[in-house]
């Protein structure tokens, strides 16, 4: 089989846009375009949780060609939940690989805040099994009563889970395409409003509208798609018969497993994760489900900056879910556009420096279905 | 006694009337489960969905077998992950309070 390569990423920058989706859309696929120096491609993959909701517009292929202009070129939507991006990413890797295309496109996009917060919010828990939806549960009160299983287990304190906001926006200031990129303290995370406790609103992901678009390619190109794994659990989360459901993702690990065993590689060869903290402790909680560090090691790894620009792994500096902005269906393609920046040498003041591996970690609903991709530098 | 599922390929049990195994799909058997466990984990919820009020509490208590029940609280006094609680059906929804130490 023929190996896939990434030619150009594009992005908007994410945050409360005036302009319509598809306006978004052709920015980011544009741009895409361009650094990869193509105009026609095979086919594009779209990746949008939900247009029909948010935007109220349905045949999303259609109505995202035309405004492309890309017209009578094939598309297919994808969709996996906030793992939507990456799941179209894999689509396209296996088009590519197949002998199926030459080139593609990826783009991930979703336009939430047409809606109040409140629709966008009764949309986004639609997510959830209505068995859980009854009691009120919600994305956020699940993410509550894990982390304070997670705390109990591990020592986190409060004060200690701060820290992970505070160093997304850290980074954040650095990215032009972050919709926050204004540093925040401890004090202000923990002043901020309660939503679940023991959560506040800067432990959550904004809502987000962005698009970000991945061109790929049989051809050689800057970064090599090294391999992909994908793993899914239960709807329900009180349905895992997992005794530590509430202190892993276990399709996190099932998926870094199958990711790593494809390319070959291994943890300590990886200089540079995007990973998907929608929820604060999920800082700590990924980089243990995805093997980067035993489970509670990953507080002191971040307390050492470690896992800070210029520390001996750094994780989201592209300012992550928390700050670089959360629009469901754009976050994976965003990270593994990340990750082509950071491997290719272009992520400018917050570049990597001499990054060569790169991992993109994307959640798709609660634990429900989750994607590892493993990038290489091919020059 | 609250009713419950029990997935015999799975070996495990489930709270609710199952049609199927949420994991494997299979054929569930009815079980009506021990209404009496520990209290896994709550959080009261400040920013509630459509629908409820703000400031309500829901807990995930853990029952027999590992089987888990979602649970609103409506109790006095504080909560802590560990105490022994009874969970009890109340119109549509379980409702669970602390058991008082023998």
């Amino acid at each position: 089989m023929t190996d896939a390569f990434i030619a150009g990423a594009g992005m908007t920058r994410f945050g409360r846009r005036a302009e319509p989706l598809e306006t978004l859309v052709r920015e980011a696929a544009t741009a895409a375009l361009k650094e990869a120096g193509v105009t026609q491609v095979d086919h594009v993959y779209f990746g949008l949780q939900n247009p029909e909701e948010f935007t109220g517009n349905a045949n999303t292929c259609a109505h995202l060609l035309s405004a492309l202009g890309l017209v009578p070129t094939p598309a297919t939507r994808v969709e996996s939940a906030p793992s939507t991006g990456s799941s179209a990413l894999l689509a396209a890797v296996n088009a590519v690989r197949s002998g199926y295309a030459d080139t593609v496109l990826v783009v991930g996009a979703e336009k939430m805040t047409s809606l109040s917060t409140a629709e966008t919010s009764r949309v986004l828990a639609k997510m959830m099994d209505p068995r859980e939806r009854r009691y009120g549960l919600s994305m956020p009160a699940l993410a509550a009563l894990s982390t304070r299983t997670y705390m109990q287990a591990t020592g986190l304190t409060r004060e200690a889970l701060a820290l992970a906001p505070v160093k997304a926006h850290a980074h954040g200031q650095r990215n032009p395409y972050a919709q926050f990129q204004k540093a925040i303290t401890v004090e202000e995370v923990l002043a901020s409003a309660p939503v679940a406790d023991p959560l506040r609103v800067y432990d959550c992901a904004p809502v987000s509208d962005g698009a970000a678009a991945l061109v790929l390619t049989s051809r050689r190109g800057p970064v090599r798609v090294a391999g992909v794994g994908q793993a899914s659990d239960t709807y329900a989360l009180l349905d895992r018969p997992d005794p530590e459901a509430f202190l892993r993702f276990r399709n996190t690990t099932w998926a870094a497993e199958k990711a790593f065993a494809r390319s070959g590689l291994t943890q300590a060869q990886v200089d540079v994760v995007e990973m998907h903290d929608a929820f604060s402790w999920l800082e700590f909680m990924n980089l243990e489900d995805l093997g980067f560090f035993k489970r509670g090691e990953a507080l002191r790894a971040l307390r050492a900056g470690e896992t800070s620009l210029g520390g001996r792994l750094p994780v989201n500096v592209s300012g992550g879910l928390k700050a670089r902005g959360h629009p469901v269906g754009a976050t994976g393609a965003a990270m593994v556009a990340e990750l082509f920046w950071q491997l290719s040498g272009r992520a400018g003041p917050r570049q990597v420096d001499g990054a060569r591996v790169g991992l993109a970690h994307n959640i798709g609903g609660y634990g429900n279905n989750t994607v590892v991709t493993l990038l290489e530098a091919a020059a | 006694m609250i009713a419950g599922a029990w997935c015999p390929r799975c070996a495990h049990g489930f709270v609710g009337e199952r049609e199927r195994c949420p994991v494997c799909a299979g054929n569930v058997e009815p079980r009506t489960l021990n209404p009496e466990g520990i209290l896994e984990t709550y959080t009261t919820v400040h920013a509630p969905p459509h629908g409820f009020e703000a400031g309500f509490t829901v807990g995930v208590i853990l029952l027999a077998g590992g089987v888990r029940a979602a649970a609103h609280w409506t109790g006095q006094g504080v909560l802590a992950m560990g105490v022994r609680v009874s969970v009890r059906r109340e119109g549509d929804l379980l409702r669970f309070e602390l058991v008082p130490a023998a």
